[in-house]
């Protein structure tokens, strides 16, 4: 900020003073630099009346925040990249009255005894920090203030809280219990992606419906309905279908049966008068033709009687499951009504309309509505507009339980083109109560800054930030959604 | 206008000095801020000297003055007590072993009023 200010009075004096506005800004900035006194030149946090004497500390590998409360210093000590905490170290702290080993309280807290910092005012401190092979060296300053009257004293616990500039301050306990967890972020080339409307089809190969070829009445096979859900394989009977015969139906068939049955009885009696004459005067061919004829004659009446009694199996065209039932014994079927649906849960697709054309690439992802993330194959494009946009087939690549037909997802398409930007979480970017996009950056152990960010789709699990965020910062991965709650 | 232009230099110039390497000192040592104290820690071999300056770099005589340097050394800590050198020009200490020319770690100056100061080794 100020050397903003040395350059802009520079400017309104002429040429000279901006060098010497410069030069003073420059003076500024190499103090201020100089003598920060920590590691990663972010500004420490604003001490609140309400919050326990604390210094922090960290270095590439840690970070150790410790926190004053009755003569008693408690060290948290977690991961720089990462955040989650660091249980198994070996903390020594050079104090103002010589080394003092920590001791561990578990979960990546310790403790020392501080009869040192009752003192008010700045006590130096050199943490040693061993873990296994690994060993580091912190610097840090615990600042005491003064024992005022009628100053508040802190609290026995701190508790998370905005601060005024936005940020927000979360003790380390606290972002323990919301499980805060960081990412260094990096500046890339990403393939650019959009987002279709999706839901989730059968593979026609792997799916099948059941109907009824003609009208008639629903009965059960042997051993009832099957129930949905229930695995079924190809050329399982699933129910019959008593055909149903009209009246105009049934009487023309009585005709035909008693037609036949007249028939039979002329054939058999002529059958007869041939076998009672005298050889010679009937050839031996008339028998056999009238034998024949009278059992086809049997055959024909046997047949149609068989069409009022024989119901028509309705059988599984494929394996897999009993997606949807339709049936009650009893129920007049109607031909061509999808009686049964049977899909393989292993193999379903995503059908996503696409207004943008057709799209590069042969992979994809969908998001199910519960956050869910489905990899996916393009099988196919169509080439006719349905409603004004191009259907496009993708195979699910991995199964994933609980995926129902028709259940509407959102599909990460790549374009084909390429864009920089920093790819981060999904879970990392939260929609503020203004509308903006955020994302959290941990700036200080115990800071978190929100930053307003520019997001687009990238796939299933990321977003890619296109502006308003650095790379190279932590970006709170897990847990921003809580944080996000801290008033 | 070389006033701008040399203003301008300086200014791009200390651009490296915000990043997060480590600065080394006119003696080839790390070059550290301890409190308002510029401090050189050079190793040689077993022995480790410092060096005090002021903020402007300017020499500042090491007797009244003591030092802690706690170091990482192939996964350890050596921690080292230095005291001025006869002829005050720096502060001195030896280790147990032989020290790497580039170490990790800490220095913790104290004045003559007993006043600390810390700065961190990258």
């Amino acid at each position: 900020m100020k050397r903003h200010f040395g350059l802009v009075t520079g400017m309104a004096g002429g040429f000279w003073r901006i060098g010497l506005g410069l030069a003073v800004a420059v003076a500024w900035l190499q103090a201020s630099q100089a003598h920060e006194g920590h590691d990663h030149g972010a500004p420490p946090p604003p001490v609140s009346a309400s919050i326990a004497p604390r210094f922090e500390a960290s270095s590439e590998a840690f970070e150790l925040v410790g926190v004053l409360r009755d003569g008693k210093l408690t060290l948290h000590l977690d991961r720089f990249l990462g955040n989650r905490p660091v249980a198994d170290a070996e903390i020594e702290i050079d104090t103002p009255v010589g080394p003092q080993k920590a001791q561990r309280l578990g979960g990546g807290s310790y403790q020392i005894e501080a009869p040192f910092a009752a003192m008010p005012g700045s006590h130096d401190l050199i943490a040693t920090i061993t873990v296994g092979s690994e060993i580091d060296v912190l610097t840090a300053a615990l600042s005491v203030p003064n024992d005022e009257p009628g100053k508040p004293k802190p609290g026995a616990t701190d508790l998370a809280q905005r601060l005024p500039d936005g940020a927000v301050f979360v003790p380390k306990p606290s972002q323990r219990i919301l499980g805060l967890a960081n990412q260094k972020m990096t500046k890339d080339t990403h393939p650019q992606a959009i987002t279709l409307p999706g839901r989730i089809v059968p593979d026609p190969n792997a799916s099948g419906v059941v109907q009824a070829s003609v009208a008639g009445r629903i009965s059960a096979p042997p051993g009832g309905f099957k129930r949905l859900g229930t695995p079924v394989k190809a050329g399982e009977v699933l129910a019959f279908v008593q055909p149903a015969i009209s009246t105009a139906d049934l009487a023309s068939q009585a005709q035909q049966i008693r037609e036949l049955e007249q028939q039979v009885t002329l054939v058999s009696r002529r059958l007869e008068r041939f076998r009672q004459v005298t050889a010679g005067t009937v050839t031996r061919a008339q028998v056999e033709d009238a034998e024949l004829e009278l059992a086809g004659l049997q055959a024909r009446r046997q047949a149609v009687e068989r069409i009022q009694r024989e119901p028509e199996p309705l059988v599984a065209p494929v394996d897999g499951v009993l997606a949807a039932a339709n049936v009650v014994a009893g129920q007049m079927a109607d031909p061509n009504s999808i009686l049964f649906q049977i899909v393989d849960p292993d193999r379903l697709w995503v059908e996503a309309l696409s207004y943008a054309g057709v799209v590069a690439g042969d992979r994809g992802s969908a998001i199910l509505p519960d956050g869910r993330a489905l990899s996916l194959a393009f099988e196919g494009a169509g080439l006719s507009d349905r409603n004004q946009a191009v259907p496009l087939h993708f195979s699910i690549l991995a199964r994933e339980a609980g995926l129902r037909l028709g259940q509407l997802v959102t599909v990460n398409v790549a374009t084909g083109r390429q864009q920089e930007g920093i790819s981060v979480p999904r879970a990392s970017v939260i929609r503020a109560a203004n509308g903006t996009m955020l994302v959290y950056e941990q700036s200080n152990p115990e800071r978190f800054v929100p930053r307003e960010v520019r997001v687009e789709p990238l796939d299933a699990e990321r977003v890619i930030v296109l502006s308003g965020l650095e790379p190279g910062k932590r970006i709170v991965t897990t847990g921003a959604e809580l944080l996000h709650q801290v008033r | 206008m070389r006033s701008l232009f040399a203003s301008i230099a300086l200014a791009t110039s200390l651009v490296p000095a915000i990043a997060h390497e480590q600065r080394v000192g006119p003696r080839g040592g790390a070059l550290v801020d301890a409190g308002t104290y510029h401090v050189e820690l050079v190793t040689r071999d077993k022995a480790i000297e410092i060096f005090v300056s002021d903020a402007q770099d300017k020499p500042l005589p090491a007797n009244g003055f003591k030092a802690l340097a706690i170091l990482a050394v192939s996964g350890k800590s050596v921690r080292v007590t230095l005291e001025p050198a006869p002829d005050g020009s720096k502060l001195i200490g030896a280790a147990a072993e032989s020290l790497p020319a580039r170490v990790k770690g800490a220095v913790q100056l104290t004045g003559a009023d007993g006043k600390t100061s810390t700065g961190r080794i990258n």
